[in-house]
């Protein structure tokens, strides 16, 4: 029979040693996972030995199978969530910026009660005060659980004043297309540059990128060019999410945010655009740069309470005929 | 006197089915006109690479008379890759629908598919586009917002960086007639935007609308007017992003570009295709058919200098 009923998947994952949510591709339209802990379970299984999801569960939802004899539970904080398409831009709920809002430090912390993890992206919005990164992106490093969140990528101590109040958004998942316009948040100008970005990049050595700074954000000079990328995560101040680009850069004026009046009355916006790679040895034959669709369907199991440090998972995946 | 009426004697089929089917929104599909349709080709592995050569300088000043030969130039180019991605969709249908249904469900699901297959390649061409083209918030207007709504001073700032970019205009100019309300309209770049622009366009300096072209016949279903040497392109599915602007309002993106900005990139030898697979290929007892489409495409950024992408709010 050429369509069959319950077409099944079957694959492993280990966790990390700072478990991480994991995100399992699945082909569309399977609708249940389960997911053991075959290291947990070959150990006597004292912990969650068993995860099952189903796609008709609300996001972030399980049923955990936790010791021995197993008990189960519905975990409905960290779960399972099926994932039709990871290209979705739809950002989360607002969420308020708490008393602190943003602070002018390096990092800069947001205080919201948002439930953003590590390494997820937030849009922070209608600011009071530091309106120049109102409506920006950026990558969340640190997380105190529905307190604080930490943007190193943003090094804020040269900002005038914090921001007192705000909103916070989630948003969700990268852009469908691979490689993505990144804004600049720091530089360090020399023989090379360097050029902090707002969100994780996923760049590579040997890209070529225009660097785009309008006028407001000091080092115009740099406007308009190409170069290649000759190392990444180079640190400025706190942020590692950095290019460093063969530009010589060193009698340029250095690179400043706006003032916060400034911005409130319209601003362009400093930006890394990648273009292509280098045409040179050693980069000849690498295909870093490909422009390419990275969306998925799949599975993301959270993290927090289910997954243990360095434990391998296997899964099993299924799917069946809706009647 | 006893009347017969319908509550005594009532119709032997209650309802008719009217084999006139309802109309279904299909949205202007507009990311794809300004594309440059090429082919990778078939046995040419995951990725397609293509070339540009950056200018070589200019030699203004004379040679001499020195007899001495100067150093040579350097080139030098960049590679654009683009990785071939397939795609497909599907349709199960038992054969109890075909045969027991009034209405022609196979040819409606035809053409449902047909226009789900073109929006998918629409909306591939406005994710590459928004994913990867530099752009530029609109700072002309005076809503408080940033991006501004859009002002002409905004298309003029775009227009002149295309036309420093060297950026190619897309249709020629038409030329002014002898007709009541129309205005010559110039040479022009396309710019693809929400149709919530409508009004916000209207309401910018020397806008023309479409039906004030002295020419109707170069013109293009989705088109709205143009400003300057911008032919916008409205449609319902282009770009907005939710929340992001610096009040948190919804941000228009209005891809501007020029010819040979951009391009689709088809497989050879797997263009899209609609396929059908009778029920006789389904089971034993053939009880259901397929209906589906398939193609292999990837939209790549050609010329990213010739392609802006402006940002805006509304009024």
């Amino acid at each position: 029979m050429s369509s069959p009923i319950n077409a099944q998947l079957n694959g492993s994952f280990t966790a990390a040693a700072v478990p991480i949510p994991v995100f399992i591709p699945l082909p569309c339209g399977y609708t249940q996972i389960k997911i053991y802990n075959d290291t947990g379970i070959a150990a006597g299984g004292a912990g969650v030995n068993a995860i099952e999801g189903k796609a008709t569960f609300p996001s972030h939802t399980c049923i955990s199978y936790t010791g021995v004899p197993m008990v189960p539970a519905i975990n409905n904080v960290n779960g399972v969530t099926f994932v039709a398409d990871s290209g979705d831009q739809t950002p989360g709920a607002a969420v308020a910026m708490g008393g602190a809002g943003i602070t002018a430090a390096s990092p800069a912390v947001v205080t919201s009660a948002s439930t953003a993890g590590a390494g997820d992206i937030i849009r922070v919005y209608g600011t009071t005060g530091m309106l120049q990164v109102a409506g920006w992106d950026f990558t969340v490093s640190v997380v105190n659980a529905g307190v604080t969140q930490t943007i190193a990528n943003l090094p804020a101590a040269g900002f005038a004043a914090p921001a007192t109040a705000g909103f916070v958004r989630i948003i969700p998942f990268v852009p469908r297309f691979y490689p993505v316009t990144r804004r600049i948040t720091c530089m360090t100008l020399g023989v090379q540059t360097v050029i902090g970005l707002n969100v994780t990049h996923s760049y590579t050595v040997g890209q070529k990128v225009r660097v785009t700074v309008p006028a407001g954000w000091g080092c115009t000079q740099i406007n308009g060019m190409l170069g290649t990328i000759t190392a990444v995560g180079t640190a400025v101040s706190t942020c590692l999410n950095t290019i460093t680009v063969d530009i010589d850069s060193s009698t340029f004026t250095a690179f400043a945010f706006p003032a916060s009046a400034i911005a409130a009355l319209g601003t362009g916006v400093p930006e890394v655009a990648p273009v292509g790679s280098a045409a040179v040895v050693p980069y000849g034959n690498v295909f870093d740069d490909a422009s390419r669709n990275v969306s998925q369907t799949g599975v993301i199991v959270d993290s927090t309470n289910l997954l243990i440090a360095n434990n391998v998972y296997s899964w099993v995946a299924y799917k069946g005929t809706t009647i | 006197m006893s009347i017969l009426t319908t509550s005594l004697l009532t119709a032997p089929v209650q309802a008719t089915f009217s084999m006139k089917l309802l109309a279904v929104a299909v949205p202007y599909m507009c990311y794809k006109i300004p594309a440059s349709l090429k082919k990778a080709p078939r046995n040419g592995g995951t990725d397609i690479r293509y070339r540009r050569y950056n200018p070589i300088p200019t030699c203004p000043v004379p040679l001499g008379n020195s007899g001495i030969c100067p150093p040579p130039q350097i080139a030098s180019a960049i590679n654009i890759d683009a990785r071939m991605c397939f795609y497909g969709t599907y349709l199960s249908v038992n054969e109890q629908i075909s045969l027991q249904n009034q209405d022609p469900v196979l040819n409606e699901l035809s053409i449902r598919l047909g226009v789900s297959l073109r929006q998918t390649e629409d909306q591939l061409m406005r994710d590459k586009l928004l994913s990867s083209a530099t752009f530029i918030n609109c700072v002309g207007g005076g809503n408080g917002d940033n991006p501004t709504e859009i002002t002409r001073t905004d298309i003029d700032f775009v227009i002149r960086t295309l036309r420093n970019n060297s950026a190619m205009s897309f249709v020629t100019g038409i030329e002014g007639e002898n007709k009541f309300g129309t205005s010559p309209v110039r040479d022009a770049y396309f710019a693809i935007g929400h149709t919530n622009l409508i009004g916000q366009l209207d309401a910018c300096n020397g806008f023309i609308n479409k039906w004030s072209y002295p020419n109707q016949q170069s013109t293009l279903d989705s088109e709205w007017g143009s400003i300057g040497n911008l032919r916008f392109l409205l449609s319902p599915i282009a770009s907005v992003i939710p929340n992001a602007s610096l009040l948190g309002n919804d941000v228009l993106s209005i891809v501007c570009t020029g010819r040979e900005a951009f391009a689709a990139i088809e497989q050879d030898g797997y263009s899209a295709s609609f396929l059908y697979r009778p029920a006789i290929y389904d089971s034993a007892l053939s009880l259901n058919c397929q209906i589906g489409y398939k193609f292999a495409e990837v939209p790549i950024i050609q010329n990213d200098s010739w392609c802006l992408n402006l940002r805006c709010t509304l009024a």
